[in-house]
């Protein structure tokens, strides 16, 4: 998991988002105004659900043994499903404004692939594991077991947006807070084996840009990026 | 305004594609997008409206044909040329919408106002009843008159708002939405005239506290509303006096002193007359052949391995392949995603499960006649 000192505070360069986001478009600056009007930021963040929900999906699809997904249809819900994420699951470059008494210095450093923290079940609640993204969604295309796994996931609760915080780069940040059901069935999917809630919190990146499209029309563009996801509690 | 010009061009291209449908929706809109105080707004609406009335067209299978007069062409001259220009068919839906300066004169009892259009004397004002005359008369089924503009004297001073504004709905498709569209548009025969102010009121503009233009208050309410109303969010029976009434309530959190709507319902009892309704179908121009394509990867009833397999044939039929793609929120204004790769976009709204139609807004083509950019609106289903 990343972890930030007091003194340090994290921006995103968003070179990564530029390779998967903007590059092609004839221009891109930073808007450094903090007024957003409340309209756009409600369509941000409805943006910002609808991802975290895709990315609910995907693990649904791609933990679903019975659903007979081909490995290349697994690999494509993958792909699909990293490039919700910060780097598309790699490490990422960012910017980090470090403070040294007065001096102010900004350092291009490379940031930690995205992780996600699973608790084991719900009988072990302090057994908390973190995987990176990019490992377990790999790992779910692969698992020879696949199959043989009558697994369910999906929300047990309308996703939340907490809070959006503008950070200090003029960027913002969103915690959205899911409750994820894993049901694990029978071989005949006649029984519920195993059930649990776990309470995760979603670490959302929100950058607004002042785009040019490719007709010339100027627009402002949200790009949005899930980051680490935190296990909370199970239940 | 160059998504206004591209609109145009789109417009003359499905000029020669509405003769062969059997349903169109024609759109027709002016907006004083050259008025020094409120011309930006205006541009605002124009935009707002050109997104909404493609959903209508999407949700209703009607292919929308579209008449633009703004900047110079907003005036009294193109106004009739346009409205001469009309030729509808029994089953065809009209929608007309101004946005621009207004006014009444003294004495006048008539519940609507006059547009002033760009016209810098009377004699070049047109009054909104003249309008709904010529439209009444025409055979179209339905014909819906929509007016953004102050109901008063005119003045050099338009109400600029600066109030927190209506936050947009997002446009997400229920069981029902599709249902409750044709209820408005499809299954009603007659007009319906709304303008944005009663008698003696003015009509606001919105500005940003940064002053960036943000529209007309009436426009934004009656966009919103609209969703609202057949998504089922307001939880009342979609009717045209519902949806009205609706707008009025949303425009006195929007605006105070208030501005209150005021309209004219007009209706036949009928049914569908004959033969069989449009089917519901995501329409953009000359695109059909694409956006009967989009159609199938998002449809559920396909397996995904099947719906995974077409993306590359897709691509390669329609696409240039460094083509881009903009995801655009509903207002028109603001872009949700953006995709440098053709495949990437098709490959996610062919998995996603949340996408339940896609709307084609805008497009621009490349020399070898293959798509170079599209802007689109996804229509997402509710989640509970």
């Amino acid at each position: 998991m990343k972890t930030l000192t007091k003194k340090i505070f994290i921006t995103m360069v968003m070179a990564c988002l530029t390779i998967g986001s903007v590059c092609g478009q004839t221009e891109v600056e930073f808007i450094n105004d903090t007024d957003i009007p409340t309209e756009e930021l409600k369509e941000a963040s409805t943006r910002v659900l609808d991802k975290v929900n895709d990315l609910v999906h995907y693990l649904g699809m791609m933990t679903c043994g019975s659903c007979g997904y081909s490995d290349n249809t697994k690999l494509d819900i993958c792909t699909d499903a990293l490039s919700l994420f910060m780097g598309n699951g790699d490490p990422y470059p960012v910017s980090v404004q470090i403070i040294r008494g007065k001096d102010t210095i900004w350092e291009k450093q490379t940031a930690p692939a995205v992780a996600m923290q699973f608790i084991k079940s719900k009988w072990t609640p302090d057994s908390v594991i973190t995987r990176l993204t990019k490992e377990y969604l790999n790992s779910l295309i692969h698992d020879p077991f696949a199959k043989k796994k009558h697994v369910k996931i999906g929300l047990a609760k309308a996703a939340r947006i907490d809070n959006v915080n503008k950070t200090s780069d003029g960027h913002y940040v969103a915690i959205v807070t899911i409750k994820l059901r894993t049901i694990r069935l029978n071989q005949s999917e006649s029984r519920i084996i195993y059930q649990d809630d776990t309470e995760k919190k979603v670490q959302v990146y929100m950058q607004r840009v002042e785009t040019t499209t490719a007709m010339g029309t100027k627009m402002v563009q949200w790009i949005i990026k899930l980051g680490d996801i935190y296990a909370v509690k199970v239940e | 305004m160059t998504k206004i010009k591209n609109c145009l061009f789109l417009a003359i291209a499905l000029l020669a594609a509405t003769h062969c449908h059997g349903q169109t929706l024609h759109v027709i809109g002016f907006a004083a997008t050259n008025d020094e105080r409120i011309g930006s707004n205006c541009e605002v609406d124009l935009n707002g409206f050109f997104n909404m009335t493609m959903v209508i067209a999407s949700m209703t299978g009607y292919t929308p044909q579209y008449y633009w007069g703004y900047e110079s062409n907003c005036n009294k001259d193109y106004l009739r040329k346009t409205l001469a220009s009309l030729d509808c068919g029994e089953n065809d839906i009209v929608i007309f919408y101004y946005t621009g300066h207004g006014g009444r004169d003294f004495g006048d009892t008539n519940r609507f106002p006059f547009m002033v259009l760009n016209g810098k004397t009377k004699g070049e004002y047109v009054h909104v009843q003249s309008v709904i005359d010529r439209l009444s008369k025409s055979k179209a089924r339905f014909k819906l008159i929509l007016t953004d503009c102050c109901n008063m004297p005119p003045s050099n001073t338009p109400r600029l708002s600066k109030l927190p504004i209506e936050q947009p709905v997002y446009l997400t498709t229920a069981p029902e939405t599709e249902a409750n569209y044709r209820k408005l548009f499809v299954e009603a025969q007659g007009l319906v005239a709304v303008t944005s102010s009663s008698a003696g009121e003015y009509s606001s503009v919105t500005f940003s506290v940064d002053d960036e233009p943000r529209g007309s208050i009436f426009s934004i309410a009656f966009n919103n509303s609209l969703a609202e109303i057949v998504t089922g969010a307001t939880k009342e029976n979609t009717t045209w006096h519902n949806l009205l009434k609706h707008v009025n309530d949303k425009m006195k959190y929007m605006v105070q002193p208030t501005q209150t709507a005021a309209y004219t319902i007009m209706f036949a009892e009928s049914t569908w007359p004959s033969g069989p309704a449009p089917s519901p179908t995501p329409v953009l121009a000359e695109n059909k052949g694409l956006a009967a394509d989009l159609a199938e990867l998002v449809d559920r009833t396909l397996p995904l391995n099947y719906r995974l397999g077409k993306v590359d044939a897709i691509a390669k039929k329609w696409f240039v392949p460094d083509a881009q793609v903009a995801s655009m929120a509903r207002n028109g204004n603001l872009v949700l995603d953006y995709y440098n790769d053709p495949k990437a976009f098709l490959r996610h709204v062919a998995i996603t499960d949340a996408v339940a139609r896609l709307i084609l807004l805008r497009d621009m083509k490349a020399e070898n006649g293959k798509l170079k950019y599209i802007e689109v609106q996804e229509v997402r289903k509710q989640i509970d």
